[in-house]
């Protein structure tokens, strides 16, 4: 959840893909289940070299202290 | 109305029983009709034929209306068929005299319906048992021979139904062995028909279109009045695809919630329990005549009714609650009143002599969970039940702590957490929300289950117990393995369906490791998995033709898992390969495990093609042998789906936590 919100602060993810999503909203990412699905379906997309699962392992493994790079 | 006729009723009967026995001929012989004159080339033309035979019948039930009403109306000219002849010792038959019968009016079976009503109220009214039963054997056969028959069941329904919901209770027997007479049982058996056949009668057109029973009918049968009752019409009664499924999945919700209100549920108890035989036969008597049991059980086997209650996004939650517990037994007994007073001096003792009915509620969890995986609102309700159940479980979890479910229930969680793998691989460690949602979030894609991941953390370990049961669920995964390979290459997002397995893993293995089983070795349980994964592999399980491209089919095919078997079945009888699986543990460690699925996968993708002279890959599917791990050796490095082939396995290992 924090990956996406830094990746998509810093125009990562394009504006127009995170658009109309429920979990979206007034530049917030606030999670539910089609989030679930929006990550499983980006699994292996690569933001800045990469991929987001990459991410979300460097996050969590770096978890509470982990702040957005970008 | 007002067509008056002159007729002698014992000719009217003998002319309807006539009639009766055309039908039947007719009915019976006239495929083979049919077929002999098309066979001989007749130019009469026969298709009317089953409307015609379909026309007999009501003429039947019509005739079997007007013969009733005959003898009712000679009856209440003073005519009685047993009578004294001056002259003549004893009782002798007497013929009714002729009456005059509104032919036309009497003929519509809504009249039979309607007397068929009054039956049953005298039934249960008489004072005299002998009465009783004639009347009921009649009323049955009535009720059997008008089951197709809507005026009769509009008629029967509008009139009899709240008579018909508490008919169990007025019929059991006070005293003796059995809870019902041979005469209770068949009118029982022949009201739940009734209801059932009811239930999918639809009467009116286009807007007007509604079921045949009546709000008030079907208020009454949910209102609770009598839980019991309804339930054992439903005990009786066909079975449960015979019933319309709304009707059964409100009679479920109905029942759960007098079961919860602490409304009468039980058969009645007769006389008071002198000893602890009593109490414990009182016990098998509540188990036998179960009636919030015979429900689950029914709506069970409609399938759909099951989804309807728990697939719904109101009230799905409450049900799920209610049926995930480990309260599904008869209520047991105080033992302390049949103790001798010097071991008990007095006081509530903790019940005794329960038993156990949650066989029943596991099958209602499991068909909640059995559509067909896809685009339907059939499978919608489905995921929907999923993401209830998962929830209820994990409440009960959190407020159980030490509690474990009956073992009944959790194999159809077990069943429904392999039904639902990819759903649950997708959900594991994303605590984000549960919900239905078409996969990738595109309509026209097939529904998957979205657990909370916070939620699959406390659903697992009450779901699993045990070494085997963990070394089962792990081999399961095993064999999803090549079709997580085949979806990842070729679903065009970029999802990781493997490493998503791989997750599942995870906390499928920190699951077993906190509840720290000491029986079984790791080694044991490698062994079972190994059995397993063969005879899953040989069996049925995996491979699956992702021929087509990336759609709805597709996917479904995917999320439901079931496919062809990945390894040839020659496998079995090779003498060779047995001698491979006695002498070669390490080949068998290597090639079994790993290797298999994830090649299986690619190949199903279409983009790793066996060499055409390849020994260990006959009529699609793959037949391991030495050369195929030489195979495997040069090729490593090779790229297929995206990756390297040494990648994929790499992966695979991680998600089948196997370290080699």
């Amino acid at each position: 959840m924090a990956v996406a919100q830094c990746l998509i602060d810093h125009g990562l993810v394009p504006r127009e893909e995170v658009k109309g999503h429920s979990w979206y909203k007034n530049g917030q990412v606030v999670p539910d289940a089609t989030f679930t699905v929006w990550v499983s379906g980006h699994r292996d997309t690569v933001y800045a070299g990469k991929t987001l699962q990459e991410w979300e392992d460097e996050a969590t493994a770096g978890w509470p202290g982990w702040k957005c790079p970008l | 109305m007002g067509d008056f006729v002159g007729v002698d009723p014992d000719n009217l009967k003998e002319l309807t029983k006539r009639l009766e026995q055309l039908h039947e001929l007719l009915a019976r012989h006239s495929p083979l009709i049919q077929q002999k004159m098309q066979k001989w080339g007749s130019e009469v033309a026969l298709t009317s034929l089953p409307g015609l035979i379909a026309a007999a019948l009501d003429d039947v039930r019509d005739m079997d209306a007007r013969t009733t009403r005959a003898y009712e109306l000679a009856r209440e000219q003073g005519w009685s068929a047993l009578g004294r002849t001056p002259g003549i010792p004893g009782l002798t038959f007497n013929r009714p005299p002729t009456v005059r019968l509104d032919w036309e009016a009497t003929g519509q079976s809504g009249n039979q319906g309607k007397r068929d009503a009054q039956a049953l109220t005298a039934a249960l009214a008489a004072k005299n048992p002998e009465d009783a039963r004639t009347t009921l054997l009649e009323l049955s056969e009535s009720l059997r021979r008008h089951l197709a028959d809507k005026d009769h069941q509009a008629a029967f329904w509008a009139e009899a139904g709240p008579l018909a919901l508490r008919a169990a209770r007025a019929l059991y027997e006070r005293s003796g062995s059995t809870l019902f007479s041979a005469e209770s049982v068949s009118v029982l058996r022949a009201l739940g028909a009734s209801l059932a056949a009811a239930s999918q009668m639809r009467v009116g057109t286009g807007k007007d279109r509604r079921p045949l029973l009546s709000a008030a009918t079907r208020a009454a049968l949910t209102g609770n009045s009598d839980p019991w009752s309804v339930g054992m019409l439903v005990k009786f009664g066909p079975e449960g695809k015979s019933w319309d499924s709304h009707l059964l999945a409100d009679l479920t919700r109905a029942m759960l919630d007098a079961r919860a209100a602490g409304k009468e549920i039980w058969p009645p108890a007769r006389g008071k329990l002198e000893t602890e035989a009593d109490a414990s036969r009182h016990q098998q008597l509540m188990a036998e005549y179960d009636a919030v049991g015979a429900v689950l059980q029914r709506a069970a086997e409609n399938g759909m009714a099951a989804r309807h209650v728990l697939g719904d996004q109101a009230t799905g939650l409450k049900y799920a609650r209610m049926l995930v517990d480990d309260s599904w037994h008869t209520p047991g007994y105080d033992p302390g009143p049949f103790l001798s007073s010097y071991v008990h001096p007095g006081g509530t003792l903790p019940p005794t002599g329960q038993m156990d009915l949650s066989a029943p509620t596991a099958a209602f969890l499991k068909a909640a969970v059995s559509a067909e995986r896809g685009t339907s609102a059939d499978a919608k309700e489905s995921a929907w039940s999923v993401v209830h159940i998962v929830q209820a479980t994990a409440e009960f979890a959190t407020a159980n702590t030490e509690r474990v479910l009956p073992t009944a229930i959790r194999a159809s969680l077990t069943y429904m957490a392999a039904r639902y793998l990819p759903d649950f691989a997708m959900s594991a460690g994303r605590p984000y929300g549960s919900g239905v949602i078409p996969l990738g979030n595109q309509d026209g894609n097939p529904w998957v289950a979205i657990a909370d991941g916070s939620h699959l953390e406390l659903f697992f370990p009450q779901a699993l117990r045990g070494a085997k049961e963990y070394a089962t669920f792990k081999a399961l995964m095993d064999t999803r393995v090549s079709a997580a390979v085949a979806a990842t290459v070729k679903d065009p997002s970029d999802a990781d369906y493997l490493s998503e397995m791989a997750g599942l893993y995870g906390l499928v293995e920190r699951t077993q490791a906190d509840q720290n089983f000491a029986e079984h070795s790791r080694q044991d349980e490698q062994a079972e998995r190994n059995q397993m994964l063969l005879a899953m592999f040989t069996g049925g399980f995996g491979a699956l033709n992702f021929e087509k491209t990336w759609g709805p089919g597709v996917m479904a095919q995917f999320l439901t898992g079931a496919g062809a078997p990945i390894l040839d079945k020659a496998i079995d009888t090779d003498h060779k390969w047995k001698a491979l699986q006695d002498n070669a543990a390490s080949f068998r460690k290597q090639v079994l495990h790993v290797e298999l699925p994830v090649v299986q996968g690619l190949i199903d993708a279409g983009v790793l093609h066996p060499p055409e002279n390849a020994t260990w890959f006959v009529n699609g599917r793959l037949r391991p042998d030495a050369s195929f791990t030489s195979w495997l050796s040069r090729h490593a490095e090779t790229r297929y789906g995206g990756r390297r082939l040494e990648d994929w396995i790499k992966e695979a290992q991680l998600a089948m936590r196997l370290q080699q």
